[in-house]
């Protein structure tokens, strides 16, 4: 290929002077037309008429490369912005928001696609908002609009009553004017407002069974202190009434025993011997009674109350029993020695009738505002898993029946036993600030 | 790079008249051009490739310039 050809290709804007002769002066006419930049003709009557032609190709060649390249970087702004446009545009039309640009005037400019998409109208392009469009808010908000523009400060309304509706309204001013988001947010306040009210609902619920556990704890303690009311009564009748008569049958068969012959040797191992059955029935009589009722607690204290039960187990048992007490009797109210002591008395009886131990403890202390009891013993132990089992219904001055009767005072009653493990009952019950009060409602 | 260097005119001559050709780099260069001389079109693309230039001067009669002799 030819060299101007080539250089035109490869380099299309460079200057190219063509140097003829007179003689091929028609082939450099017909270069120029094939795009050399000028020709000249040999030979040069001077330098400066190559000079000219040549400053001449050379500015306009970099003039066209520098035109050439601020056309370039303008093509590359243009690209540049027409993608931040797009950008934007997509910011506002694709927003799920709903979003209205207002002038100064609070003439709708642009709306984006939520606005349409709400179902609601979409304003008019130069509508006044407030005015024209969305006028039926409580309070005035075109003067608020206005106000924002103004201050160029934006104002949020997160809750405005529109109709039946609530919105989440931002007014947002720029220069030129303010956007306007808004947001329907009635079913969510909606939400909120069920959520509050069954929230209510449950609180009164918990509220009403709350009572109904404390009126039904009430009625349980009360049920109790009726019950051992009735064992006390009881209790004594059977020790006055059985008692007496026992005691009178003793001193007659005394009296009996001194009017016989005392040759009638067999009536009298007779006597003797009923005489110490009925001794012997007076006795099951008094433990009865006792069994059946407390003693006078609040008279006796519960210390001296508890200590005398271990007396009377010893001397039943041989097992080697020991107090462990506080210095000063605690004061409680009856339902509280009542049950601390049924527990020691239960816990003794069991340890009588099963346990087959050789050494008792119990101990009995304040600390930390609470009341500590343990019935302890070296004794069998047992399943308390079986034993829960095989004693239902529960028996009220039972284990299981003692448990209920601390769980109403707040307390807590563990029994801790295996089989050849020995037997812990272990109770700690609060004290309550009313426990001088000792009295019976 | 120099700044007077850069100023120049970077200029192509194309021209197999050695005379001439010299004759015309001397006068050039005073006058604040830097020329490149060489004696055919095929040298002249090949110099195009390695350097940059302002403007060409050549000569028509030379073979392979405009058209194929």
């Amino acid at each position: 290929m030819e060299f101007l050809a080539k250089v035109r290709e490869l380099y299309e804007h460079l200057p190219v002077i063509l140097l003829t002769g007179y003689a091929s002066l028609d082939s450099a006419k017909e270069a120029v037309k094939l795009n050399a930049t000028d020709y000249l003709l040999k030979p040069l009557e001077s330098i400066d008429d190559l000079l000219n032609p040549i400053h001449k190709a050379v500015y306009s060649y970099k003039l066209l490369l520098e035109n050439k390249r601020l056309m370039d970087s303008l093509r590359i702004k243009i690209k540049e912005l027409k993608e931040e446009v797009e950008f934007n545009f997509a910011l506002l039309q694709y927003n799920p928001v709903e979003t209205i640009v207002v002038d100064r005037e609070g003439k709708v400019v642009k709306t984006n696609l939520a606005k349409g998409r709400s179902g609601n109208r979409i304003p008019n392009i130069g509508d006044v908002m407030y005015k024209d469009y969305a006028g039926k808010h409580e309070i005035d908000m075109y003067a608020e609009l206005m106000e924002c523009i103004r201050s160029g400060r934006s104002k949020e309304f997160p809750e405005q009553k529109y109709g039946d509706n609530v919105l989440s309204i931002t007014i947002s001013p720029f220069p030129k004017g303010a956007i306007i988001m808004s947001k329907d947010i009635t079913e969510h306040k909606r939400a909120e407002e069920k959520l509050r009210e069954s929230e209510k609902k449950y609180r009164a619920l918990f509220e009403r069974l709350k009572n109904e556990e404390n009126k039904l704890r009430k009625l349980r303690r009360k049920l109790i202190r009726v019950r051992e009311e009735e064992l006390h009564s009881l209790s004594r009748e059977i020790h006055d009434e059985c008692g007496q008569y026992l005691s009178a049958l003793k001193i007659k068969l005394g009296l009996l025993l001194h009017e016989i012959s005392p040759s009638d040797k067999r009536l009298k191992s007779e006597i003797i011997s009923t005489e110490k059955t009925v001794k012997q029935l007076i006795n099951i009589i008094h433990n009865l009674s006792l069994r059946l009722s407390p003693p006078e607690l609040e008279r006796l204290g519960l210390i001296e109350s508890i200590s005398w039960l271990i007396y009377e187990h010893e001397k039943l048992t041989n097992q080697q029993c020991n107090f462990q007490k506080p210095d000063t009797e605690i004061g409680l109210l009856t339902e509280y020695l009542t049950t601390l002591y049924r527990i020691v008395q239960e816990g003794l009886t069991n340890i009588k009738k099963h346990a087959n131990a050789k050494k008792v403890d119990v101990i009995l202390q304040t600390h930390e505002g609470k009341i500590r009891l343990v019935v302890k013993d070296d004794g069998t132990g047992f399943d308390y898993n079986h034993f829960l089992q095989k004693h239902q219904p529960r028996h009220e001055l039972g284990l299981v029946g003692l448990q209920e009767r601390v769980a109403i005072l707040d307390g807590k009653m563990d029994v801790i036993t295996a089989p050849g493990k020995g037997t812990t009952i272990q109770v700690e019950i609060p004290i309550p600030d009313e426990r001088k009060q000792n009295v019976k409602p | 790079m120099d700044k007077q260097e850069d100023n120049k005119i970077k200029l192509l001559l194309v021209e197999d008249d050695e005379d001439f050709s010299s004759a015309l780099t001397s006068r050039l260069t005073k006058r604040n051009f830097e020329v490149t001389t060489t004696i055919s079109a095929e040298e002249a693309l090949n110099r195009l490739k390695e350097t940059k230039v302002d403007v060409v001067v050549a000569d028509i009669k030379l073979p392979g310039m405009v058209w194929s002799f």
